[in-house]
């Protein structure tokens, strides 16, 4: 009797160790909940090693903005940048909080590197990067979560097969909630029918759209485009331009494509690492296509 | 064209399936009375013949596998003693309408979490980690496509230079952009990992706007 | 390839899951002719010789296991347009376990070789690294496996694989040139 009882539970603890808290798999978990109509239970955030201490507490993005400016104020402070021997930017010197901002210069100027900069994804290898006094490669949680980054590339972007499982990926919180947040960015975008789609069957329009949402979905303050149109076509083109004339947040947006910077606060022109022209759109185009034309 | 889809969520019994499956493999292994051996093939095909809704789709699954199988049967029973060849093609052939019985029932998604379910075991005892595994799982489920798209990309640039029968035209460009995107790839996965909360999403400057923001259509 | 430590968490998945991917994408590719040979090579099984010479050993033996879950899973991921449980529990199942040790193999070899001064000497040793991993390796599993579960004897089954054996060699000199060339434009990280 003694060993019947023994066995079955060693057979009750082996059954114990294939389930789990729901919230593990979340991609797989998702895949089949969603075919099922069921509702998201859990939601999982991927771990990754903590850079600092306050890195370890999930960032509540800010709610109370109502009193303050949209928007962050970036800050150079006699930034330097190499690879290697190679100079990248030097003396960038800034103060960056229009709520428009443009980035113009050729292909290997720099002007991507001062985007990544400001995320953190590169040290600057002498001077600073300051985010409303936050260091980005220090305190890259809190900068991340504030400040959301748009590649050229909507498809490195996103990384689960669905639409609908993307948007969720780090973001934390009760089922519903994320539910409720996800559904926002996708209608904001206009694109709520495309929550369930795969990715691979969209166009590259509406993948950048979904990249976008990811973003939207984190509420940042401020989103930094690399050259969101350079790979869509005449009409994506035209919609990313109303898109971004909507977006309420800040947006600092590094292109070639000068009629997008039309009607920004502030244009920037880059040059073999460093700013050669600071001031309003149209001088800067007009600056740009002197210098480049 | 599968007769059988749609589990419902939650505990799909993909799982059990993948267990049972393992159990057969076993079982077949173990036994070598051709007249069980030949009801149990019987019964596999029979099941994938239902779980597709066609005797022909399933035969057309199943049809290279078979091949294969029962050329090593006949390879087996020539150079060996005759009659080895049947139980080994009948142990096959069971174990393979099983198996594709298990994949045509259950969406790829629910056998990705049973094997997920099966590698937590290990999770517990501290030698992998099932989140990262799962991660990497739905990365490479959601990167192939694209990995099609890029090969078929560079396939019709070289085609236009004359190079599309050349290993080196297509594999150089591959294995750049591959390595290349993995590195953004990362990199953007590390800026959205950082977890925020969702609380009371209504407040703040972004606030929901009535309309979406472009009634241009998306194409 | 710059980037700070922070993105290395994410890093080696992506690079895991890519790797798969180029496996599995090459395996798209149709097979190609080479003079040489009688018959066209498909590219499978060199994209897995070249995961472990891009990706280094515990990176390519995990994408090849990601490989095989992708197969359990059902997914048409294997040349022909392949998948299923069923291919996996059949005859040839073990040239595909094979992949996990095989990639296992080129990558930690290439791993020793890749400080190798000399370019000719450099490139004979991935070729090397290559044919026992890649080769060898593979064959050996994909033969026990067979003798194992089809009761074939060890004999007659390696007699059936010979066959290959030309094919597999032309395919591992082509993933070392592809590699020497990739080496030039990319430092590749083997850990």
């Amino acid at each position: 009797m003694g060993l019947i009882l023994r066995l079955s539970e060693m057979l009750r603890r082996l059954a114990k160790t294939f389930e789990g808290p729901h919230e593990i798999t979340l991609a797989g978990g998702l895949g089949s909940v969603l075919q099922s109509g069921g509702s998201i239970r859990h939601v999982a955030f991927y771990r990754v090693a903590p850079l600092t201490a306050a890195a370890a507490e999930p960032v509540v993005a800010d709610r109370h903005l109502e009193a303050r400016p949209v928007g962050q104020t970036i800050v150079f402070s006699d930034l330097h940048l190499k690879r290697g021997d190679r100079p990248v930017l030097s003396g960038i010197d800034l103060a960056l909080e229009e709520r428009r901002v443009g980035v113009l210069g050729l292909n290997g100027s720099g002007k991507s590197s001062l985007l990544k900069l400001m995320v953190g994804l590169l040290p600057p290898t002498s001077g600073s990067v300051c985010i409303d006094g936050l260091v980005p490669s220090v305190d890259a949680a809190s900068v991340r979560a504030r400040t959301g980054f748009l590649f050229q590339s909507a498809d490195n972007q996103i990384v689960y097969p669905i639409v609908r499982e993307d948007l969720a990926f780090g973001l934390k919180g009760k089922a519903e909630e994320v539910d409720t947040v996800i559904s926002e960015a996708l209608d904001r975008l206009g694109i709520a029918s495309l929550a369930d789609r795969r990715i691979h069957e969209l166009s590259g329009g509406e993948r950048q759209l979904v990249a976008l949402a990811g973003v939207l979905a984190r509420n940042p303050r401020t989103i930094l485009f690399d050259e969101p149109t350079s790979q869509l076509d005449l009409a994506n083109r035209n919609r990313f331009r109303d898109v971004l004339a909507g977006l309420s947040q800040q947006a600092v947006v590094v292109t070639h494509d000068l009629d997008l910077v039309a009607d920004f606060d502030r244009v920037l022109v880059v040059d073999n690492g460093r700013i050669a022209f600071d001031g309003s759109p149209e001088e800067a185009v007009a600056f740009y296509r002197r210098r480049h034309g | 064209m599968n007769a059988l889809r749609g589990k419902p969520g939650g505990r799909s019994g993909a799982l059990a399936a993948l267990c049972s499956l393992a159990g057969l493999g076993t079982a077949l292994t173990l036994i070598d009375r051709i007249d069980l051996l030949a009801v149990a093939a019987a019964a596999a095909a029979a099941g994938l013949a239902v779980a597709h809704g066609s005797l022909r789709t399933a035969l057309r699954e199943t049809r290279t596998a078979l091949l294969i199988i029962a050329i090593t049967a006949i390879f087996d029973a020539v150079t060996g003693d005759g009659t080895s060849g049947l139980p080994l093609f009948l142990r096959f052939s069971a174990l393979v309408c099983a198996a594709q019985i298990v994949t045509t029932v259950w969406t790829w998604a629910e056998l990705s979490r049973a094997l997920v379910a099966l590698l937590r075991p290990l999770d517990r005892i501290g030698l992998i980690d099932a989140e990262r595994c799962a991660f990497t799982l739905m990365l490479a489920v959601r990167f192939v496509p694209v990995m099609f798209e890029e090969v078929a990309e560079i396939r019709e640039a070289q085609a236009l230079r004359g190079l599309e029968r050349s290993v080196l035209a297509l594999a150089v460009p591959l294995g750049l952009r591959i390595l290349l995107r993995a590195e953004e790839i990362a990199e953007a996965a590390d800026l959205r990992a950082g977890p925020v909360v969702c609380t009371n999403h209504r407040e703040g400057p972004n606030a929901l706007v009535e309309l979406p923001l472009s009634t241009r259509t998306v194409s | 390839m710059n980037s700070v430590a922070p993105s290395l968490g994410f890093r080696n998945l992506t690079l895991t899951a890519l790797g798969a991917g180029l496996v599995v994408a090459l395996g798209a590719a149709p097979p190609i002719p080479v003079g040489l040979l009688p018959v066209p090579i498909t590219l499978q099984s060199l994209g897995v010789m070249l995961a472990g010479l891009l990706l280094g050993p515990r990176r390519a033996a995990t994408a090849m296991l990601v490989i095989v879950a992708l197969v359990a899973m059902g997914l048409p991921v294997l040349a022909g347009g392949r998948g299923g449980l069923g291919v996996l529990l059949g005859p040839t199942a073990g040239y595909i376990y094979g992949w996990i040790p095989a990639a296992f193999v080129v990558g930690g070899l290439a791993r020793q070789a890749e400080q190798i001064g000399k370019p000719l000497t450099r490139s004979l040793s991935y070729v090397a690294a290559c044919l026992l991993g890649g080769v060898i390796v593979d064959h050996v599993c994909g033969v026990a496996w067979l003798s194992l579960v089809a009761g074939l004897d060890w004999w007659k089954a390696a007699s059936g694989t010979l066959l290959f054996v030309p094919g597999d060699i032309v395919k591992a000199i082509l993933a070392v040139v592809v590699c020497r060339r990739l080496e030039t434009l990319i430092t590749l990280d083997r850990r």
